[in-house]
């Protein structure tokens, strides 16, 4: 949904709005608004009337543990869940803000268009964050959503929103970027093909596999059809008749074939199509999905070279989220078919991603030019960042090829220790964000920008730091989780469900158990139902896990250790290693008993060029890696600096005490 | 277990207990195995660096021959690393006949290292003494191996600053700082600016070898570790051995070549003068007279209370009385030396060196059972440095070390004299002398910057303000005087002048990032070197030490042997604001005055911190602290949260800092909320049982100050007391990188604990 930023200059000018409307508090805070159509208001829905339900709950054990501070994928869900339920309009239904400005005087969080299309991706990250960490913050928020996506759900099982009361949901005319109708139009329920209802379509299907007694499934199914009746099947291949819909209007074959962007956005639709099947078993959706995916990788719309290469039909410069999204779904597709002509576009389009960012890290740029992979330097609006959308993207796509038997377990692990993790706001960012030596006059808001947002009832600067703890950087830099040209902008929504997901995956995959094996793919912390696994790299080189259940165990040790350094034992008796590849076999483990895996760690320092703000065409940075994690980086970001990882490199385990959530379901088939 | 081994001449030695195997952390006691021969050796084979390294393995067979030749026996070391667990192993008595070790090995290894070549490819061991080590007392008696003996247990307890975890750094620093071929003599320099990284000795390495001595048992005590007691076993035999008939300290010249060295300010003699035993009136013996108190302590019936005595008797006699006043009537002396009694009594940096012996005559004085004649010389000799000495102006300004012709006043030796004072105030109560004191110690503030507890190495006689003309540039802090400043604040608030706030940000920040506590930045591939190796952009000065150092390789008073592991936790000599690294282009990072003086500065702090006294504990610092009274764990700066658990019922009082407004302490004990009420900034929480737990919290906040410190704008980011971040930051061994302290959850590090059985009377 980033894509939509790319919009945002264009529409700006259309606004008609002074510049002296803009709120800039500096001495009282701005709430929450309300809508603007006057109180007492209820925004228009489809199906404004729908029965009550119970709550689903994520029902599992918590307990209390000293685990080593390492990177926790649970704990950063229990952030990301903060920053999704709080991030949010209380006074306007809980709906998500789209931007954040962490850097404004005071910090500002505001609505605009990417409120609604990224409503689905809260509700489905929000559900996968909670299933982590068990994480009961803001319930109430949670129902209130599940109950705005059953209003939203129309007769003929789309969602559909509208703008009534919400301003910014639209632009003012039609224009040829956004994928929506204009305000002017005057349509009043309006359905999204693509991004967020797509997320819902993943969102209901989660909810069903939780709650299989909630009106979950069923919704699930009515979208489902929803959207296969939007599809054209065109030959051997199928895409969406438009990018949005309206209740009633017949899904026609229009007279080309979508391209560019449009076109791309399908991938998300064939994604959620495939999560369906896989989850609550719809053949025909996946049959739909599978065509889709021939065309959106087809040589015919573009968007990819034959040789993986990121292009586009419209335009110069490729947008690298969309690209990432449609290799996921082809993954996916690949997954289902086993169709290996797709496989191999997928693996070719990922090496391409590699070289296009940044491997080592796991720095991956916003939009890459059509004769790259090599930065250009010549983006018409600066945007030489990385979003944490196609960071996730990437590591999602390594964990699909890693489970289709192409082990790329290494590149996510690089890149959800470093740049993954570090996008996110933990509180330690934000006591940068905060600094007072921070002189933030450099980064205020200019009068174009407050035209384009802050319009009364639009923001609020209540509390902005600490509601966003956990949300994800829309525009970080390889050192920096602040890079955006202009500065103020920090955060957009969608990069918050995206990244989610990227932690999500990464922590369902970590670990496969099937016919009494465990294997750990991923060497980080992670409480589960067979096994509690306690990292202490990069400390030191080591890794317990104990066992909650007898089983058999294996081991994935990653590439910068050699085989024959790594020891084991198993209630402190010594246990032989055998290899399966990067795999040790630890074998047999009975309940209760430990295994520790140890193995020498150290530190080499490497460089690597990436594109930054400061030098379009790439600045040296020397990294060095502590194991697979990045303890520091020269130059160091000068405003929100990542990698402040010192404490990383006494060698002597640090440790947190946390609540360890294990959820009484697995998802072996999400 | 029992081991019986034999000496060279194969007579039964001492029988060494141990409760467990023997294991074998350090080179040394490997190689004492071997010197001894027998089943040690048998048992155990040969440690694996000299078999990894067979130059430093045929050096050795070297040693053991020449040994053979002479016909000399050499003590049965080993088995004495006393695990965590506190093994009761008990003294054993050993008898060693002189201990004068020849060596035919010309020291220098393979000689010059070229720039660039790594420690492992090519390196310099430990060099051996060109000549026998020639003491002047070489028979001494039997001697008992130090003990500590304590409560060891493993907790978890905040991931904060733990002056006992720095205490046990220090004490690698202590015993891994030291030539281990030449009889643990310490190196006085640690160039880890050099490729490969040295240590080196120089001329002091005579002025801190008592400070090892006496310090070593002080941050032994309060870490429980055991590391290296051979060396400390070395060091006591030492200084038995150095004793002359007169009671002073005497350092063999032979053999250490180097203690008489030229080098302006050092007050020896020189090399030319046929003084083949040298003793230094000041600072390394007077220290060696503490240490001897606390040894006496250790071992009532021990020699080291008869030690002391004579110690200070000889020290006596050196020094003349006139009137209210007393002085040494010259910086050293050597066995049957003329005590010139017209002498005119020292001024400048040579008498401000004199109150390392007032110190020292009180301490005697408390510790050994009074001795009012020392203490009536310890305050003359105070009452002239601190008066017409015209070291000190009236109003406390610095005044210069080498009048009439400098302009330069060494902090340190200013410092010194200061805290040589208040511990005569302590015993006398001089309220003249206190206030000479307090305007000092005033001056010293402004002088440096006590926010952090920087203290620059030189002040101006013009100060306090920073000048920039210093002849060769020393716009650096020495350990030595941050150390200072420490134990006089502690000193002022044993006093009853609560100065307990400046000793917090001193020791939270300046002092506790001058210790080197990690070795990433020489091992990470990134240190920039390049102004380091004397190229032609070198300024003269450190061109000349660069040469130095390729000189000392030359005449082997240098080794590369491990240099990184082996000088972990020690402190830094030209640290700036914000890197441990001050002069990139003088090589040299670490001399060992600020090790050891730090060392008792770590000792000092930890020890004052907590003092209980009927039945009542005041905690008069928020850091973490083991004790036989309550654990305190600290979980500042993460949160405003200390945990305060007893181990014995008592009244608990706590100070707050200044950061923290009373009205907004809260205290909770087992849960249970307690009211507080103040006296002064201590809260007094009331009686606490066994076993309960109080709690207190408040508010942590961060806050920007803006600092000029010697020219330089630094931008702090401060954590209450504690800098969570500096700006500009450091280049080659930055400070403050504590961003995980800004998080606001605690983290943890699991540690073993240690209560001693025994807290000496030492301050």
């Amino acid at each position: 949904m980033c894509s939509i930023r790319f919009l945002h200059l264009l529409i700006a000018g259309l606004m008609m709005v002074g510049p002296g409307m803009g709120a800039q508090a500096e001495a009282s805070v701005i709430p929450d608004p309300t809508p603007q159509a006057g109180p007492p208001y209820e925004f228009k829905y489809i199906n404004s009337e729908v029965p009550d339900f119970k709550q689903p709950a994520f029902k599992g054990e918590y307990y209390e543990a000293v685990v080593p501070a390492t990177l926790d994928l649970a704990e950063r869900a229990r952030l990301a869940i903060n920053m999704m339920t709080e991030s949010a309009n209380p006074n306007c239904e809980y709906l998500p803000y789209s931007f954040h400005e962490h850097l404004s005087i005071p910090p500002r969080m505001l609505h605009f268009n990417q409120d609604l299309t990224c409503f689905g991706k809260y509700v489905e990250a929000v559900a996968m964050m909670r299933a982590m960490c068990g994480s009961q913050q803001n319930l109430e928020t949670e129902k209130i959503w599940l109950k705005t996506l059953l209003k939203m759900q129309g007769p003929d099982g789309l969602m559909y929103w509208s703008d009534h009361g919400r301003p910014w949901m639209l632009s003012l005319t039609a224009n040829a970027g956004d994928g929506l109708p204009a305000q002017d139009e005057g349509q009043d329920h309006i359905s999204h093909i693509g991004y967020g209802n797509a997320r819902a379509l993943s969102a209901l299907t989660f909810f069903a596999h939780i709650d299989p007694d909630g009106p979950w499934a069923e919704a699930a199914r009515r979208l489902s059809g929803g959207f296969k009746r939007t599809i054209i099947e065109d030959g051997d291949i199928a895409y969406t008749f438009n990018s949005w819909t309206l209740p009633d209007l017949p899904a026609r074959k229009p007279e080309s074939r979508p391209i560019g962007m449009y076109a791309a956005m399908q991938a998300w639709l064939a994604e959620a199509l495939m999560h369906h099947h896989n989850m609550l078993d719809d053949p025909e959706a996946a049959r739909l999905a599978t065509k889709m995916m021939r065309y959106l990788m087809s040589e015919e719309l573009g968007e990819f070279g034959r040789d993986g290469q990121f292009l586009t039909a419209v335009g110069d410069w490729a947008h690298f989220h969309s690209h990432g999204m449609n290799i996921i779904a082809a993954l996916h597709v690949v997954q289902e078919t086993g169709d290996r002509e797709l496989l191999d576009l997928a693996l070719k389009a990922y090496h391409y991603g590699i070289r296009a960012g940044d491997g080592l890290v796991g720095f991956f740029p916003e939009a890459v030019h059509i004769s790259g992979p090599e930065p250009n330097g010549k983006h018409p609006y600066g945007y030489l960042t990385s979003e944490t959308c196609e960071v996730s993207d990437m590591v999602h796509i390594g964990i699909l090829l890693s489970k289709l038997g192409i082990d790329k377990w290494d590149d996510v692990d690089r890149w959800v220790r470093n740049q993954l993790a570090e996008n996110q706001l933990t509180p330690e960012k934000v006591s940068y964000l905060t600094d007072p030596s921070l002189d933030r006059s450099a980064y205020q808001p200019d009068d174009y920008h407050k035209g384009r947002f802050y319009h009364e009832g639009w923001s609020t600067t209540d509390r902005v730091m600490e509601r966003s703890i956990g949300g994800f950087a829309g525009w970080p830099m390889p050192n920096d989780w602040v890079g955006h040209p202009e500065q103020y902008l920090t955060i957009m929504n969608c990069c918050n469900g995206s990244g989610a997901r990227g932690l999500f995956y990464a922590w369902k995959e970590m670990i496969s158990y099937e016919a009494g094996r465990l294997r750990v793919h991923l060497l980080l912390n992670r409480a589960s139902k067979w096994a509690d696994i306690e990292r202490h790299i990069p400390y030191t080189g080591r890794v317990d896990i104990r066992a909650r259940r007898g089983m058999k165990l294996e081991i994935r040790i990653p590439d910068w250790v050699r085989s024959n350094e790594a020891r084991c034992r198993v209630d402190g008796a010594v246990r032989e290693l055998k290899f399966d590849g990067r795999y040790a076999i630890v074998g047999d483990l009975r309940r209760g008993q430990t295994a520790v895996i140890t193995f020498p760690i150290f530190e080499r320092t490497m460089k690597t060029k990436i594109q930054d703000a400061n030098n379009p065409l790439g600045s040296e940075y020397t990294l060095v890696f502590r194991g697979n994690d990045v303890v520091s980086i020269d130059p160091p970001g000068r405003i929100c600096p990542l990698y402040k990882r010192a404490h990383y490199r006494s060698g002597q385990t640090l440790y947190r005490k946390v609540t360890r959530f294990v959820h009484d379901q697995e998802f072996e088939k999400w | 277990m029992e081991y019986r081994f034999r000496d060279a001449a194969g007579n039964h030695g001492a029988i060494i207990e141990t409760a467990r195997p023997f294991t074998m952390k350090s080179n040394d006691m490997s190689r004492n195995r071997i010197l001894n021969g027998g089943e040690a050796r048998a048992v155990h084979g040969l440690p694996e660096s000299i078999r990894r390294n067979r130059t430093k393995m045929q050096r050795l067979i070297m040693i053991w021959m020449t040994a053979l030749i002479l016909q000399v026996g050499i003590d049965a070391q080993g088995g004495d690393e006393e695990g965590p667990q506190g093994d009761s192993r008990g003294f054993e008595t050993q008898t060693f006949p002189s201990q004068n070790l020849a060596d035919g090995d010309d020291g220098t290894g393979n000689g010059l290292i070229p720039d660039g070549v790594s420690a492992r490819a090519n390196v310099l061991p430990d060099p051996t003494p060109p000549a026998v080590v020639q003491y002047i007392n070489p028979d001494i008696e039997p001697l008992r191996r130090p003990q500590y003996r304590g409560k060891y247990y493993r907790a978890l307890v905040p991931a904060t600053l733990d002056l006992a975890e720095r205490a046990r750094l220090a004490v690698n620093a202590l015993t891994e700082t030291v030539n281990k071929n030449s009889h643990g003599i310490p190196y006085m320099q640690v160039e880890h600016m050099a490729d490969p990284p040295s240590m080196t000795h120089t001329v002091c390495d005579l002025q801190v070898v008592g400070k090892y001595f006496a310090y070593l048992p002080l941050v032994r005590s309060a870490s429980g570790s055991s590391q290296n007691m051979d060396v400390e076993y070395d060091f006591m035999k030492m200084m038995l051995r150095m004793q002359g008939e007169d009671g002073l300290l005497y350092s063999p010249t032979q053999g250490w070549p180097w203690v008489l060295q030229r080098h302006p300010g050092v007050g020896l003699p020189a090399d030319s003068a046929g003084v083949d035993q040298v003793c230094t009136r000041g600072y390394g013996t007077a220290r060696a007279l503490s240490g001897f108190m606390i040894y006496a302590q250790k071992d009532p019936t021990g020699p080291w209370a008869a030690a002391a005595r004579r110690l200070v008797e000889g020290f006596k006699k050196t020094i003349n009385i006139r009137g209210d006043i007393a002085y040494t009537f010259d910086e050293w002396t050597a066995p049957g030396r003329e005590v010139r009694r017209e002498a005119e009594p020292l001024i400048g940096i040579k008498g401000g060196a004199m109150p390392w012996i007032s110190k020292a005559f009180i301490q005697y004085d408390r510790i050994m059972g009074g001795d009012p004649d020392a203490v009536e010389i310890a305050e003359k000799i105070v009452h002239w440095v601190m008066g017409d000495m015209n070291y000190f102006t009236e109003d406390g300004r610095f005044q210069e070390d080498s009048p009439p012709n400098g302009s330069w006043c060494h902090f340190h030796t200013h410092t010194m004299d200061i805290l040589g004072t208040l511990y005569v105030v302590e015993r006398t109560g001089n309220q003249h002398l206190l206030d000479r004191a307090t305007k000092a110690y005033r001056y010293a503030l402004t002088a440096g910057e006590p926010l952090v507890g920087y203290y620059p190495e030189n002040v101006h006689e013009d100060g306090p303000e920073y000048w920039a003309q210093h002849p060769v540039g020393f716009a650096t802090c020495e350990s030595c005087e941050v150390g200072d400043m420490l134990m006089i604040g502690v000193m002022f608030s044993r006093l009853g002048i609560d100065k307990w706030d400046d000793v917090d940000r001193c020791v939270r920040n300046q002092f506790a990032e001058n210790q080197m506590t990690h070795t990433d930045w020489l091992t990470d591939g990134n240190l920039d070197r390049s102004k380091s190796r004397g190229g032609k952009a070198a300024e003269p000065y450190y061109k000349g030490y660069y040469e130095l150092t390729r000189q000392n390789i030359e005449e082997g008073k240098t080794t590369t042997d491990d240099v990184v592991k082996r000088s972990l936790g020690t402190f830094a000599c030209w640290a700036k604001a914000n890197d441990f690294v001050g002069h990139p282009e003088g090589v040299i990072t670490v001399a060992a005055c600020c090790t050891v003086n730090s060392s008792r500065a770590l000792y000092f702090v930890w020890r004052n911190m907590v003092s209980y006294e009927e039945g009542k504990l005041t905690v008069n610092l928020l850091l973490n602290r083991a004790s036989r009274w309550a654990d305190v764990e600290s979980h500042i700066p993460y949160t405003g949260q200390v945990d305060v658990k007893a181990r014995q019922k008592l009244e608990l009082a706590i100070r707050i800092p200044e950061w923290v407004e009373p009205d907004e302490v809260r205290c909770t004990v087992n849960g249970k909320s307690r009211s507080l009420t103040f006296e002064g900034r201590y809260a007094q929480v009331g009686r606490v049982r066994k076993g309960q737990t109080a709690v207190m919290t408040f508010p942590i906040f961060d806050r920007k100050d803006t600092v000029d410190i010697q020219g330089v704008d630094y931008t702090l980011v401060r954590r209450g007391n504690t800098v969570v971040s500096i700006d500009p930051p450091g280049r080659y061994y930055p400070y403050y990188r504590r961003a995980h302290y800004r998080g606001g959850d605690t983290l943890y590090r699991e540690v073993t604990r240690f209560i001693p059985d025994q807290e000496f009377e030492w301050y």
